[in-house]
């Protein structure tokens, strides 16, 4: 009798035990699209404030990407001239973050890391 | 009594078995539906960040269309002496739409180029233009002064693109709040001379 009631109670916690790992799994894999969503929503305000400064009439010829966001060191900033269906020149600023990756390797961290947060912003160019 | 124990015993320790794998399932589902409302709450606030660029790009591209030259004085007196707004959508009590008159015509002009470049930049944002006006900075509307700065309002919606509520959501903005389209309004200042 007390040998069968220690191991259904040795069950429960080899059941607990192998659930855990499936809660955890799920718990980063939520915190993960939180930190993409984050970083999306900080690339798109880089763009824009990088965009603000490239159309401005202003002497600097291009703008100090490292003034509008330190922490975005490993940011790539593209940006393209063209013209607009008026025909005034517009300038896209597009902005890559490195996706921050919270999960292991073994659970996909590389299709996350594929998953590029991406802000990007038209803007008309200023006549000087 | 005695031989009713051993099987209520069986039946009780029967109903724990699994016990903690209900819970961990639980837990697990409870922490995916929660990581799913955040990520969509996430998606929200990146479309509203959107929008809050498109609005900055759209009232900033009307302001720049309003280039020197005679159409933006004509325009600018006209606003000032608040005969016609440059409005959109056009208010039903306004005026009556712009008569031949040259100096109207060019005054038509120029609301429409800016209010065009607005309409432009946004659309260039992925965003739609909802709202859009433009008039003289009330703060420089001094007796005995001419014309001062020209401000734009300009309020824009970006579908904000639930895959959860997209089948509900309608095509326009307006209608479905801000579950559908997330909204954004920015101003942008001229000096005149």
């Amino acid at each position: 009798m007390g040998r069968a009631r220690a191991g259904e109670r040795g069950s429960a916690t080899v059941e607990l035990l192998a659930g855990l790992p499936v809660l955890s799994f799920c718990l980063l894999i939520a915190w993960q699209s939180l930190t993409l969503v984050r970083q999306t929503a900080e690339a798109e305000a880089d763009a824009r404030a990088a965009a603000r400064q490239l159309v401005a009439c202003s002497s600097a010829p291009a703008p100090d990407y490292r003034a509008i966001d330190a922490n975005t060191d490993a940011a790539s900033y593209a940006v393209a001239r063209g013209i607009d269906g008026s025909g005034a020149d517009t300038t896209t600023v597009t902005v890559t973050l490195p996706a921050l990756s919270l999960l292991p390797p073994l659970f996909g961290a590389s299709r996350f890391a594929q998953v590029a947060p991406t802000g990007r912003v038209t803007m008309r160019q200023e006549r000087c | 009594m005695l031989s009713r124990r051993p099987a209520t015993l069986r039946r009780r320790r029967a109903r724990c078995r699994g016990g903690a794998v209900l819970l961990v399932v639980a837990a697990s589902a409870t922490t995916l539906l929660a990581g799913m409302a955040a990520a969509v709450e996430g998606a929200a606030a990146a479309a509203g960040q959107r929008a809050a660029s498109a609005a900055d790009a759209s009232a900033h591209a009307a302001a720049v269309a309003l280039g020197p030259g005679e159409a933006r004085d004509a325009l600018s007196a006209s606003l000032q002496a608040g005969v016609r707004p440059c409005q959109f959508p056009y208010p039903r009590e306004a005026p009556a739409p712009p008569s031949p008159d040259t100096a109207e015509e060019r005054d038509t002009d120029a609301c429409q180029a800016a209010f065009n470049a607005a309409r432009s930049a946004a659309k260039d944002n992925g965003a739609a233009l909802v709202f859009f006006v433009l008039g003289p900075d009330l703060r420089d509307a001094v007796p005995g002064v001419g014309t001062g700065r020209i401000q734009v309002i300009v309020h824009v919606a970006v579908p904000r693109r639930l895959f959860i509520a997209q089948r509900v959501c309608p095509d326009l903005p307006g209608d479905g709040g801000g579950l559908c389209w997330a909204e954004a309004t920015a101003a942008a200042q001229r000096r005149w001379r």
